[in-house]
């Protein structure tokens, strides 16, 4: 059993390790919900989205700080605080009949501000996908939708 | 720019087209602007144009074309397909451009292809070849005319989102990986 596990275990870690995909470690205030709503695909096919974080440097220079698996309609998530962060929402699907595959993503710039929370609308449905990020204002009772930033505009 | 990628399931077909474009010697005559190419699709084989109204200002619709094209169609998408003796990889670079005018609002899409041994047998216009044209025009204060050359294969989705984007019923973005 000991052995099996073991097995397991370095499999997983050679599979992560291979890949480059690591677990984001997360800020202990969550302060971004994601709520996705993603066509999990049929008997012969999958799908599965999730949060590639990247903290943006000088120059809009980014590094890759790790993944959160969007598994769950709702996934709480802890970002710095008044640090620019890049988002990247990506969806991966697989076919198990033809082995296909493919990947789509889109990125958008967010500097959460402290003490403030905020909601991400994730979905993909019929090969369509959208992300809408909202700020909420709980002591007033208002949200307000943050636009689309790209990359290049990290400077503004 | 996000990079997509996609592994076909019908790479056999897909590694035939790229075949047919590769062996095909003789230069082909394609749009090299908008006009052009709306001009060559209705007589154009696999090639077709749609219209339809939409309960929508002309104002929205334009907007919306320009907040969306730029967000979701800046994409460049990866195909690696592999058979049991070819092995194909190459980058497909779409290009938006929206051009917005008191009485009509464009909505350009090219493609251009890199690597994998593709050539293109013929000139090809800055930006790529042009796979789609969308066209707003207004109708009165709330309604407004779509009109969408596009191939009739290989653009359903695409044709889909501009449709919920002119309606403004899905904002979404097209899967460009997907067909």
């Amino acid at each position: 059993m000991i052995r099996s596990s073991t097995g397991l275990f370095l499999a997983f870690a050679f599979l992560v390790g291979c890949s480059g995909i690591k677990a984001y470690r997360d800020s202990p205030v969550k302060n971004l919900v994601v709520r996705s709503d993603v066509d999990s695909g049929s008997m012969f096919s999958s799908m599965s989205a999730g949060l590639d974080v990247y903290r943006v440097q000088a120059g809009c220079r980014t590094e890759y700080e790790g993944t959160v698996r969007l598994d769950r309609p709702s996934v709480a998530v802890g970002l710095p605080s008044d640090r620019l962060s890049y988002l990247v929402f990506t969806f991966e699907g697989s076919s198990f009949l033809g082995g296909s595959s493919s990947s789509a993503s889109t990125g958008t710039l967010l500097k959460p501000r402290a003490g403030v929370r905020y909601e991400a609308a994730v979905s993909y449905r019929e090969d369509i996908y959208d992300v809408v990020i909202r700020e909420l204002d709980l002591r007033k009772g208002t949200s307000r939708e943050i636009p689309h930033r790209e990359l290049q505009a990290c400077g503004l | 720019m996000c990079e997509q990628t996609s592994v076909p399931k019908n790479s056999a077909i897909k590694a035939l087209a790229v075949l047919a474009v590769l062996l095909s010697g003789c230069a082909v005559q394609y749009p090299q602007n908008a006009e052009e190419f709306r001009r060559a699709v209705p007589g154009a084989f696999m090639a077709k144009v749609q219209t339809f109204e939409v309960d929508r200002a002309f104002r929205d619709v334009a907007r919306t074309f320009q907040a969306k094209a730029p967000e979701c169609l800046s994409v460049s998408v990866r195909t690696v397909s592999q058979t049991g003796t070819s092995y194909q990889n190459f980058l497909t670079i779409y290009k938006p451009t929206v051009v917005v005018s008191e009485s009509k609002a464009e909505l350009h899409v090219q493609r251009h292809y890199q690597g994998g041994g593709i050539i293109v047998p013929g000139k090809e216009p800055p930006g790529g070849l042009y796979m789609l044209v969308a066209d707003a025009t207004p109708l009165d204060r709330r309604r407004t005319r779509i009109d969408i050359y596009a191939p009739t294969h290989g653009a359903d989705t695409l044709i889909r989102a501009i449709t919920g984007w002119a309606t403004g019923k899905n904002l979404g973005c097209p899967d460009m990986t997907k067909g």
